[in-house]
């Protein structure tokens, strides 16, 4: 049962030195990752970046040219039938169905794969279909489906069989506002409960429901960390002051004489602080008390953390430079 | 398995596959017992102002009309029907999401293969009865010793050419890709017969168990002189299978 070997310690999804080369490109170069039991992990990087091609390996749909994987505990095998597959459940990127299949006959195929038993699998199917909007579609052929409708039902298909592990490659990214918020909000249910291991390139979502990250780029890990871990490592410590309007000018002069500004960016009315690397906390102790000393009234001075977007762009930064420098 | 078998099924129902290749046969099945018996009457309808005398139609040439039909045309739409059996599905994603699955990669073809085999065995066994029985109706009886003969070597070829389109459309990417070869191989295994038809080469040659059909119906060749042709044809299909196996159990999907 979903969430019962959750409480097995160890890792969903463990990848030691993965290696994949095609002809001519190396689409991913001495990658380790590990995915916990239970938690929501997030798989970024740009595109082209491996992302899929890691996926394929952990799945067994393609052999790792080098470098270990276990699933669920169990090593992979390439071309080997392997238990584990029947407690995990995968979303591609597009999702596809057999040709000629209504939706609902979708969702039956793939509960019969699983070995549903027949009540439960007819009250899921029901349930799934209303929850995804797709309750007066569910007897259309999914080849006329909508993009959104298809990734809809993909989702749908996912959960049905409540696996111990989703895989889910870009599970939202033809999803209207609507469609993303029900399917982060399962997410995010299901934490504790399964290991969602998935990709996306909205890292506002993964931001939202994920509780670690690894990122990839050109095939090579570049990070992976606890999000919140993340955020704090690469908080470009920024505060948002805002005065009166009076004395703004006088509050901006003031602002970059001190020695721990980097400098200032003005907002909408409101000025942006930037702090020199590693004095940030320097900021709210020296300058708030300058500013209140001279006069100055400050309505507002909020610390304007990192999100994960600029973080991950930094990060690739890094790594560009890193690359050039070499 | 089953789950997969009638996955097939229903997939190549709705996508009016199998109903194409079933209504191929079942059009040669009523036409030509009924064209042979009247052919005399539509040459002298067309051909106004000549006498053009044909031999009285017999219901062995009747039934056999029917099996070459569906030996040429039948077997060229059952290509064109099961070159993309497993090739679309490679192409367009479904193979990599069922075998995310747990399904494993030789139960996959073997389902594939299980819902063509069955498709080809009750539609030519169906339409056979039925063309035997019209052309009964229209002309007399056919000997049927002969012509269950003949049945069965036209099913053992068309199982062998239905192999080859599923071993080409496992092994390459595309449906054009694996029906290109397919159709190749088809016309030219044809020439090849023509050419070694009275050596003794014949005798292990799978395209003889077509020029069989003739003798069979005619009482003139014995179900002996099956064994070799048959055996080989055998042997060649669970070889194309077992490569097509090995080659998709290795394959980047």
């Amino acid at each position: 049962m979903a969430g019962e070997r959750n409480k097995i310690k160890g890792y969903a999804i463990e990848a030691r030195g993965l290696t994949k080369e095609f002809p001519g490109h190396k689409a991913l170069d001495n990658v380790d990752f590990y995915v916990k039991r239970g938690s929501i992990h997030g798989f970024l990087g740009p595109n082209g970046a491996g992302k899929t091609t890691a996926i394929k390996v952990i799945l067994g749909l393609i052999p790792a040219t080098t470098g270990r994987v276990k699933v669920l505990g169990e090593p992979l095998y390439f071309g080997s039938k392997h238990n584990f597959l029947r407690y995990l459940n995968y979303l591609p990127q597009d999702p596809v169905f057999p040709e000629g299949l209504t939706g609902r006959e979708a969702l039956h195929l793939v509960a019969d794969i699983y070995k549903l038993d027949r009540e439960k699998k007819n009250e899921r199917i029901d349930r799934l279909l209303k929850y995804f909007q797709l309750d007066d579609a569910a007897g259309r052929r999914v080849g006329a489906y909508s993009r959104g409708m298809q990734q809809r039902l993909g989702v749908a298909a996912v959960l049905l069989t409540e696996p111990e592990l989703l895989v889910l490659d870009e599970p939202v990214s033809a999803l209207d506002p609507e469609g993303r918020r029900r399917v982060l909000e399962l997410i995010i249910k299901l934490k504790g409960r399964a290991t969602v291991f998935f990709s996306s390139h909205i890292l506002d979502d993964v931001e939202r429901v994920c509780d670690y990250v690894t990122i990839i780029d050109r095939g090579r890990k570049l990070l992976d960390a606890g999000i919140n871990d993340l955020l704090n490592r690469y908080a470009v410590e920024q505060y948002l002051v805002t005065v009166r309007p009076e004395h703004a000018d006088r509050a901006a002069k003031l602002i970059l004489k001190n020695q721990s500004v980097s400098r200032i960016i003005p907002q909408l009315g409101k000025l942006l602080v930037v702090s020199e690397p590693g004095r940030s906390s320097a900021i709210p102790e020296e300058l708030l008390p300058e500013l209140i000393r001279q006069g100055i009234i400050v309505t507002e001075f909020t610390q304007n953390r990192t999100n994960l977007e600029e973080a991950f762009f930094k990060i690739l930064e890094e790594s560009h430079h890193g690359e050039v420098a070499r | 398995m089953t789950v997969l078998f009638l996955k097939e099924l229903r997939s190549n129902w709705r996508s009016f596959r199998y109903p194409a290749f079933l209504l191929i046969l079942l059009f040669f099945a009523i036409l030509d017992p009924l064209m042979l018996k009247y052919m005399n009457e539509i040459i002298s309808y067309f051909a106004t102002g000549m006498e053009i005398i044909m031999p009285d139609p017999t219901p062995e040439a009747a039934f056999l009309s029917y099996l070459s039909d569906v030996s040429q045309i039948g077997i060229m739409v059952l290509i064109f029907m099961a070159m993309g059996m497993v090739a679309r599905e490679k192409e367009n994603g479904v193979t990599g999401w069922l075998l995310s699955k747990p399904i494993g990669r030789w139960q996959y073809l073997a389902a594939k293969l299980l819902a063509l085999y069955s498709v080809i065995i009750i539609g030519l066994i169906a339409c056979s009865a039925l063309a035997y029985l019209y052309t009964m109706s229209l002309l007399g009886q056919a000997a049927l010793n002969g012509s269950i003969l003949a049945t069965i070597c036209l099913l053992v070829f068309t199982i062998y050419i239905a192999t080859i389109t599923f071993t080409f459309s496992t092994l390459l990417k595309t449906p054009l890709l694996a029906g290109g070869p397919t159709l190749l191989l088809f016309f030219l295994s044809g020439i090849i017969n023509m050419l070694i038809t009275n050596s003794d080469a014949a005798n292990f040659y799978p395209n003889t168990l077509l020029s069989l059909m003739k003798p069979l119906l005619e009482s003139t060749a014995t179900a002996a002189d099956l064994t070799w042709p048959m055996a080989v044809t055998t042997i060649l299909i669970l070889l194309m299978i077992l490569l097509a196996g090995y080659r998709f159990s290795k394959m980047e999907i």
